[in-house]
């Protein structure tokens, strides 16, 4: 059953001389439940956007997006975005398990909230780190921090915009893990946004591949590598080579 | 090591002039009945003090100013925050502030006598006044600042606009809020004290120009030291309060260094 369905989405911006930029047009799109998808692209190709929409963040300007089978017009209890910057969406004036505790204690008060966010925070690995704030953190920890705040909502989806791009290569291999093993236990479904074709092909069971100018999918390809998947023979693995070949392939003869 | 030596050696330039102050006044390089020694106008500083008199006159001049600081600053952050959210607002309102601002406020104390008297009525409305444009324009710049992905953040959340502006927008803008009080502050003491010389018979400003008046020169300066002080103080005060309120921000500035 599709859990995110984006179908035939249309996205203009407003332009000061002449008609609107049209930079998406009658983008379809579906991802399962269960599913984990990466979307892949170069930057500036209208990832984040399509991601935003889907999100309820950015309302479309035409056809539709629907998560559970229901139209999204606001951001959807189901879904959580996961945002790239970490320095920007984490609130620096409360402490690391204040800042998880915020997706849940309008709900549920914050003495709960407070509670709820202790379990996250030893889920992510950062238990202990509570009393802290966001900026005495690693980049990776407050990124940690930043996932244990969307778990926190116990949403059925999770979407993420690059999320692993601002901090370092090993720091992104753990990330990546514990994003896996976050993804197994709760059985979520993931719409992940990247650029980094490693990343796609080594998490995701299905990755779209976007055009620019304006987005389109260009191709849907199935990533077909058994789970659980290793950081290490995985992307060693025959089918991880020839779809990094394919899929690298297709970024640079359209990049020329 | 140096960072220890500058206050110190500026302070012992104060001791310095203080010194010269008295030496000056003693010796007759200055030979003026308006020049009385420091340790004369410790003396009655001293005596101003014990009797109760300038506390009481010190008390009222803080009070005025206080009330003042509350009031502009309430209606500045309210208004900042107003303009800063509805664009129409800005737009409506915008040109009228910005044709208010640049009159320097002494200049209504005048025209305000005429219609709110010369007691506290006018006086707090004068400070008021004084303190609702810097607040204004830093709690617009706070809220324009607010980075966009922590909005983004609350509404993914399910958030609601109210929560996310008393929980992300206002914390965020704090920092500059915080700067626009502390020019305030300075300013409100300035104004107070030119209020309270112009128009009424309350407060430390009135006490001064009756000194002035009475040519009780010791007296004089005595108001004029307790001013010196009562400013250094306020700033010194506020600037601790604003680092223990705000000290995320303060540790993220090191951060960036």
């Amino acid at each position: 059953m599709d859990f995110l369905e984006l179908d035939s989405v249309t996205k203009e911006f407003p332009n000061r001389s002449g008609p609107p930029a049209r930079i998406m047009d009658r983008v379809s799109l579906s991802v399962r439940e269960g599913e984990f998808m990466a979307v892949l692209g170069p930057s500036g190709c209208g990832k984040s956007t399509l991601l935003q929409m889907a999100a309820g963040l950015l309302p479309v300007t035409s056809g539709e997006v629907r998560i559970a089978g229901r139209r999204v017009t606001a951001p959807p209890p189901e879904a959580v975005y996961v945002f790239q910057q970490y320095t920007r969406s984490l609130l620096p004036w409360r402490t690391v398990r204040d800042n998880v505790a915020f997706a849940v204690e309008h709900r549920i008060g914050r003495r709960r909230a407070r509670d709820a966010a202790e379990t996250q925070l030893g889920q992510v690995g950062l238990a202990g780190f509570g009393d802290h704030f966001p900026w005495q953190l690693s980049g990776g920890m407050q990124q940690r921090v930043a996932i244990a705040r969307a778990l926190a909502a116990e949403p059925a989806m999770l979407l993420m915009d690059e999320p692993f791009s601002a901090v370092d290569a090993l720091t992104r291999l753990d990330l990546q893990a514990l994003i896996l093993d976050i993804w197994t236990q709760r059985k979520l479904t993931v719409m992940l946004v990247t650029h980094d074709v490693d990343e796609a092909i080594y998490l995701a069971d299905r990755i779209a591949m976007l055009t620019q100018h304006p987005t389109g999918v260009s191709r849907m390809v199935e990533v077909g590598l058994p789970r659980p998947r290793d950081p290490i023979t995985t992307r060693e693995a025959p089918r991880f080579l020839e779809l990094r070949h394919d899929l690298l392939d297709t970024l640079l003869a359209r990049h020329v | 090591m140096r960072a220890a030596s500058r206050p110190s050696s500026g302070f012992l330039l104060i001791l310095g002039l203080l010194l010269l102050w008295e030496i000056s006044a003693r010796s007759g390089w200055v030979d003026s009945p308006n020049w009385p020694p420091l340790s004369t106008v410790l003396a009655a500083l001293g005596h101003d003090t014990w009797s109760g008199e300038l506390p009481v006159l010190i008390g009222g001049t803080l009070w005025r100013m206080a009330a003042g600081l509350a009031f502009g600053g309430v209606a500045g952050v309210a208004t900042g925050l107003l303009f800063a959210t509805l664009p129409i607002a800005s737009r409506l309102l915008g040109p009228t502030v910005e044709l208010i601002r640049p009159i320097p406020i002494p200049a209504v104390i005048p025209p305000l006598v005429l219609f709110l008297g010369l007691d506290n009525t006018m006086k707090v409305t004068v400070v008021a006044l004084t303190v609702f444009f810097p607040v204004l324009t830093n709690t617009v710049q706070g809220v324009r600042a607010v980075e966009a992905d922590a909005l983004a953040m609350g509404r993914t959340f399910g958030i609601g606009a109210l929560r996310r502006a008393w929980n992300i927008v206002l914390p965020a803008s704090l920092p500059y809020i915080l700067a626009g009080f502390r020019v305030a502050l300075a300013l409100a003491l300035v104004v107070t004290v030119v209020a309270e010389m112009i128009a009424g018979e309350q407060g430390v400003g009135h006490y001064l120009v009756m000194m002035q008046f009475a040519g009780r020169a010791p007296e004089m300066y005595a108001t004029v030291l307790v001013l010196a002080v009562l400013g250094y103080a306020l700033n010194r005060g506020f600037l601790a309060m604003e680092r223990r309120t705000i000290h995320w921000y303060f540790a993220l500035g090191r951060q960036s260094d």
